[in-house]
């Protein structure tokens, strides 16, 4: 493929990704009980009922959130997102990791992206299933998403967002490394948009 | 038949424990090729064989139980649901008979919602019903009556669901038949539509709707400018309509074509450009790309003429034909002259007025005199030497086609310089426009008349150079 189709490619898959992303972290929300189940509304996404948060704050947070993720994807600078939860002593009890890549192959076969859609289709259900392999989190915990990138990317993203009213700011260290984790991979999916792994990161500690 | 049924334990207790995965019955029964009861069973003797021998108390097991409810208000009705195990009991107490019951799901995390039921054998069930006859095989609700639907009568099917409105209906009653229908609408032990038999029909919707779309748009966008039977036209093939490839490729010639014409003038070309993506048949294709020329050709001379309207406005409007025509005829100066009058306006101002001018004189004649008024007036009003741009009768000698000589009069446009300050032009700045034109039209009349004498031509030019104010 040319470089301009590359670049639509690396756009394609930029929105795909942010799209599943933006459900991903709601079933997170849900099936972790960060907020009650009253709050979740059922749509419908993959042609799959998902759990959406309805209140107001927290879909623009949501919302926000993944435009920003949009922006540096489309410039390839994500390494991975990270969906965070911390207990009350801001330490980070459990991680769910999404890792990003650019496509390895351009098979084509999968014209009308029904096999990437099954494959995300998977990645939902993994992530609902969860919660029999990790530990019961503690009460009162909070969550956040945090982004691998380039530091490039970052100064440009801080210019950007500051218009938006959505700062983004560098992640403490105490949020970030986690004390004797331990890894429960989920699932992977390789596609002609992007490449993408999930896994889940438990603390012994919590 | 010892071995099959002691590999389903194994089977069962990857999935569910390696796996993590929930496994309901449905999907057991396909991965294993068996009837939907014997899975039942198999799941049921696995719950078992874990809690007893195993013990294994972190199964989740879902349960589905039927029955006929107390009568409310006198009527009795059919509940069904999928409960977990804490409340099969209390959801027994609820029915006055309970006509089935058995093992839904079991799983290893706890089932909060239905999504994941939903979720966990969706892909087992939604592959291709076409080769999948599994799923019927193995169910045990089956309708004697009902009959495959041959080739023929799935494509009639097809084309009758292009059209969106009437497909509602035909999945309305297709759902009806869910239960115990055959391939062409999927059936479903809870009645509801696959969304593989919903697949195809979505794509033609879809279609449908694209197409349904631009016909939307076409009979929106209809002009009255546009010629009628170019419109009936496309109307009558709308309805037509096959192959959406064909006119979407034809959509990107007719728009590659509206383009160029919408420059000239936008409400023609945009019914036309939409009207033309509806089209399907090739032969079509080929009366429209006539037509597309033809309405670009009708609208040159309409942009002419709009120009030459404005321009007839502009002389209405003194400063910007003032400005206009200072700066063309100071450009166009060679000499150094002071220039404190107007502030300096782009060149491309310059490069444009001459433009105009020159499509200008190939039309009527009519509103020349008009276009020189101002341009005498305004060079008059400043009352300097500046460059003159005019148009002057000037007899031509030229050979004609049968090959004699002929001499015409013709309108040329001359530009010489302003010789001195005449006496005139101090009075008049301060007068209204609109009396200086009328005066330059009666001596406009003259200059026509002046001309036939062609014996004094070189006394009329010089009177003409004194005369014009």
């Amino acid at each position: 493929m040319t470089e301009s189709g590359e670049i639509q490619n690396a756009y394609i898959g930029a929105d795909i990704f942010c799209e599943f992303l933006e459900v991903a972290i709601h079933c997170i929300l849900y099936t972790r009980e960060l907020y009650p189940a009253g709050v979740f509304e059922k749509k419908k996404k993959f042609n799959v009922p998902v759990k959406i948060c309805v209140h107001p704050d927290v879909l623009s947070y949501v919302t926000n959130t993944v435009d920003s993720i949009r922006l540096l994807l489309k410039e390839n600078a994500v390494f991975k997102v990270t969906v965070v939860v911390v207990t009350p002593d801001h330490k980070p009890a459990e991680r769910f990791v999404f890792e990003v890549a650019k496509p390895t192959q351009n098979i084509g076969n999968d014209k009308y992206l029904y096999r990437l859609e099954e494959s995300l289709r998977g990645f939902l259900l993994k992530l609902s299933v969860t919660e029999s392999l990790l530990k019961p989190l503690p009460e009162d915990c909070t969550w956040t998403v945090q982004v691998y990138t380039k530091e490039s990317a970052a100064i440009a993203i801080e210019q950007k967002q500051h218009l938006k009213d959505f700062p983004w700011i560098l992640a403490d260290e105490r949020e970030t490394t986690m004390e004797d984790p331990k890894m429960i991979p989920l699932k992977a999916v390789n596609s002609d948009y992007f490449q993408m792994q999930l896994y889940a990161e438990e603390s012994s500690i919590k | 038949m010892g071995t099959i049924d002691e590999m389903y334990l194994e089977n069962l207790d990857e999935w569910v424990n390696d796996e993590n995965q929930i496994v309901t019955f449905k999907k057991l029964s396909l991965a294993l090729k068996v009837h939907v009861n014997k899975a039942k069973q198999m799941l049921y003797s696995f719950v078992q064989h874990q809690r007893n021998n195993k013990d294994n108390d972190h199964l989740f097991v879902t349960y589905f139980v039927a029955g006929l409810s107390h009568p409310v208000v006198g009527v009795k009705s059919l509940k069904c649901m999928v409960v977990p195990e804490e409340n099969i009991e209390a959801f027994k107490s609820t029915l006055s008979v309970v006509t089935s019951s058995h093992i839904y799901s079991v799983g290893r995390s706890k089932v909060k919602d239905d999504n994941k039921l939903y979720l966990a054998d969706y892909d087992s069930i939604h592959t291709d019903s076409t080769t999948n006859t599994d799923i019927f095989k193995f169910s045990s609700i089956k309708y004697p009556k009902a009959k495959l639907r041959s080739d023929a009568e799935v494509e009639s099917q097809k084309r009758y669901r292009t059209e969106p409105t009437t497909s509602k209906q035909v999945n309305g009653t297709s759902k009806q038949n869910g239960e115990n229908g055959h391939i062409s609408q999927k059936p479903k032990q809870n009645g509801e539509n696959s969304n593989v038999s919903q697949k195809p029909a979505e794509k033609p919707q879809k279609k449908g709707g694209i197409a349904g779309m631009f016909a939307n748009q076409a009979k929106k966008t209809k002009s009255p400018e546009k010629d009628p039977k170019e419109v009936k036209e496309e109307h009558s093939k709308d309805s037509k309509m096959n192959t959406k490839e064909s006119s979407n490729n034809k959509g990107g010639v007719m728009a590659f074509f509206s383009k160029q014409t919408a420059k000239a003038n936008e409400k023609p070309s945009e019914p036309v450009k939409k009207d033309k993506l509806v089209k399907s048949e090739p032969e079509d294709k080929q009366e429209t790309i006539k037509k597309e020329p033809s309405p670009a050709k009708r609208q040159v001379p309409d942009k002419g003429k709009g120009k030459r309207s404005k321009s007839g406005q502009d002389s209405d409007d003194d400063s910007q034909k003032k400005r206009r025509r200072i700066k063309a005829v100071l450009i166009d100066s060679s000499s150094e002259e002071e220039m404190d009058y107007e502030s300096p306006i782009p060149s491309p101002v310059r490069e444009q007025s001459p433009a105009p001018e020159s499509p200008v004189p190939k039309e009527l004649e009519k509103e020349s005199p008009e276009k020189d008024s101002p341009e005498k007036t305004t060079s008059t009003n400043i009352g300097e030497r500046k460059r003159k741009r005019r148009r002057k009768l000037v007899p031509k000698t030229f050979m004609d086609d049968e090959g004699y000589m002929v001499t015409e009069k013709v309108w040329e446009s001359e530009s010489t310089d302003a010789s001195e300050t005449e006496p005139p032009p101090p009075k008049k700045p301060q007068e209204k426009l609109t009396k200086q034109q009328s005066p330059q039209k009666k001596k406009a009349s003259p200059k026509k008349k002046s001309p036939p004498s062609a014996g004094s031509r070189k006394q009329a030019a010089l009177t003409n150079f004194f005369k014009k104010k």
